[in-house]
């Protein structure tokens, strides 16, 4: 028997009987990321999968950060970075609020 | 597994902390730990009057909500930045603003909770895309020009509005990340000025805390889930494939082989600040008043912010309007 698992709006199968964390990595995503949630409640890595689950949730931790990050090359940010920053710059290099 | 207080199942297992919690007890070790990291970085006190600048996203919406919870003066501070998701002009957009909007103001009206409203392209004139294009800055992704104008506003509304405090949502991941970019590239300009607290020691400038820094990603995403915070789920489309990104995914690979990594990383670095490491660096700079709208800026004239909304009005001409001064517009949208 299988468990559907979703993830944004793609869905995979995986067997029943391996843990949340086993599944996580099964379809290729790194643990620490995401969150498995089944019918509103939070699972724990360490729950087992069975299958009147049905169907589990996987959500992102880190919005957007699932498509695949590639590492820009060093450009002028890098080189602004090593000069104190002006007031207007802030702290540093930031996404989102 | 079980929660450690109750025995009850177990919502969340926080590896870092040895520690599993079910969701009753998640909910109340939030706003407690919560507390413990404003006290211990003398964030703010109960009289203070806290702006928090929320974007509609898990984390900022997350902090309002503890901080709502704990008893405190917090207001929002929603910024519109005309951000669609549009790739070309023949695509269909997110309406990616909108929809941080419509989540901000949703939280804000169920709660009860005063939300301030800036749309920068109703306040100045354009979009922050469509800023990005005519100023030509930050190559080809508007994040430069946006982070500028973010930072200038969130400043500006909180001096104008009597805030003593500026409150981001910014947790351990993006703390993390930051500071492993910072430390590759040796910034010590940057490093320097990282902190959980920026004292307002300068004029015209407001005093900005981060009360989720000590909290993972995974912790806020949880607490979001838990409290049926509706958020929006989708990361800023030009984020995408960005370096924080990049540098969240290496830690992330990182914790999973030796849980606590991220947050063993960010304390020693501010444990090493407070020996010492950076004392060097001081930072002394003296502060101008921008000849235009009067806000803090590291060299005489106009700070950056005036200087790029120029170089937009004279390439817009007539369609934008003249500068705002002294004060922005805020719109009391609750």
């Amino acid at each position: 028997m299988t468990v559907k698992l979703v993830y944004r709006g793609k869905e995979y199968e995986v067997q029943e009987g391996m843990t949340v964390r086993d599944a996580i990595k099964k379809v290729g995503l790194q643990p620490e990321t995401i969150l498995a949630v089944h019918g509103g409640k939070l699972l724990t890595d360490d729950t087992i999968l069975k299958s009147d689950m049905k169907t589990i949730k996987l959500v992102a931790v880190i919005s957007g950060g699932s498509r695949g990050v590639q590492l820009p090359a060093p450009g002028p940010q890098a080189q602004a970075a090593k000069r104190a920053p002006t007031i207007e710059e802030g702290p540093g290099v930031r996404v989102g609020i | 597994m079980k929660c450690r207080k109750c025995g009850a199942t177990a919502a969340i297992n926080m590896r870092q902390h040895k520690l599993a919690l079910c969701e009753e007890h998640f909910l109340e070790w939030m706003p407690e730990q919560t507390q413990r990291i404003v006290e211990k970085y003398r964030m703010f006190a109960p009289e203070d009057k806290i702006l928090v600048a929320v974007s509609g996203g898990k984390d900022s919406l997350s902090l309002w909500d503890i901080l709502h919870r704990l008893g405190y003066h917090a207001d929002g501070l929603y910024i519109g930045l005309g951000i669609d998701g549009r790739r070309s002009s023949s695509e269909e957009g997110i309406g990616y603003s909108d929809e941080s909007r419509r989540l901000s103001e949703k939280f804000a009206a169920e709660r009860g909770l005063t939300l301030h409203v800036v749309e920068v392209e109703a306040t100045y004139g354009a979009t922050i895309p469509e800023l990005a294009v005519i100023s030509h800055r930050g190559r080809d992704k508007p994040c430069s020009v946006c982070g500028l104008n973010k930072r200038y506003i969130m400043n500006r509304a909180a001096h104008d509005g009597g805030y003593n405090v500026l409150a981001t949502g910014h947790n351990l991941d993006d703390e993390a990340a930051v500071l492993m970019q910072n430390t590759l590239n040796w910034a010590s300009g940057y490093l320097v000025r990282q902190a959980p607290v920026l004292e307002a020691n300068r004029p015209g400038l407001a005093r900005k805390v981060k009360p989720l820094c000590r909290f993972y990603e995974r912790e806020m995403a949880a607490y979001a889930i838990v409290r049926s915070i509706e958020y929006i789920y989708d990361e800023c489309p030009h984020a995408v494939g960005s370096t924080t990104l990049y540098y969240k995914e290496i830690l992330n690979q990182m914790e999973e082989k030796r849980p606590g990594a991220k947050l063993q990383f960010y304390l020693s670095f501010l444990q090493a600040k407070e020996q010492g490491l950076f004392a060097l660096q001081a930072d002394d700079a003296e502060l101008h008043a921008c000849e235009k709208c009067g806000q803090p800026t590291s060299a005489p004239g106009e700070c950056s912010f005036c200087r790029l909304w120029d170089k937009v009005r004279a390439v817009k001409g007539a369609r934008l309007p003249l500068p705002a001064l002294p004060t922005i517009e805020i719109s009391d949208e609750s």
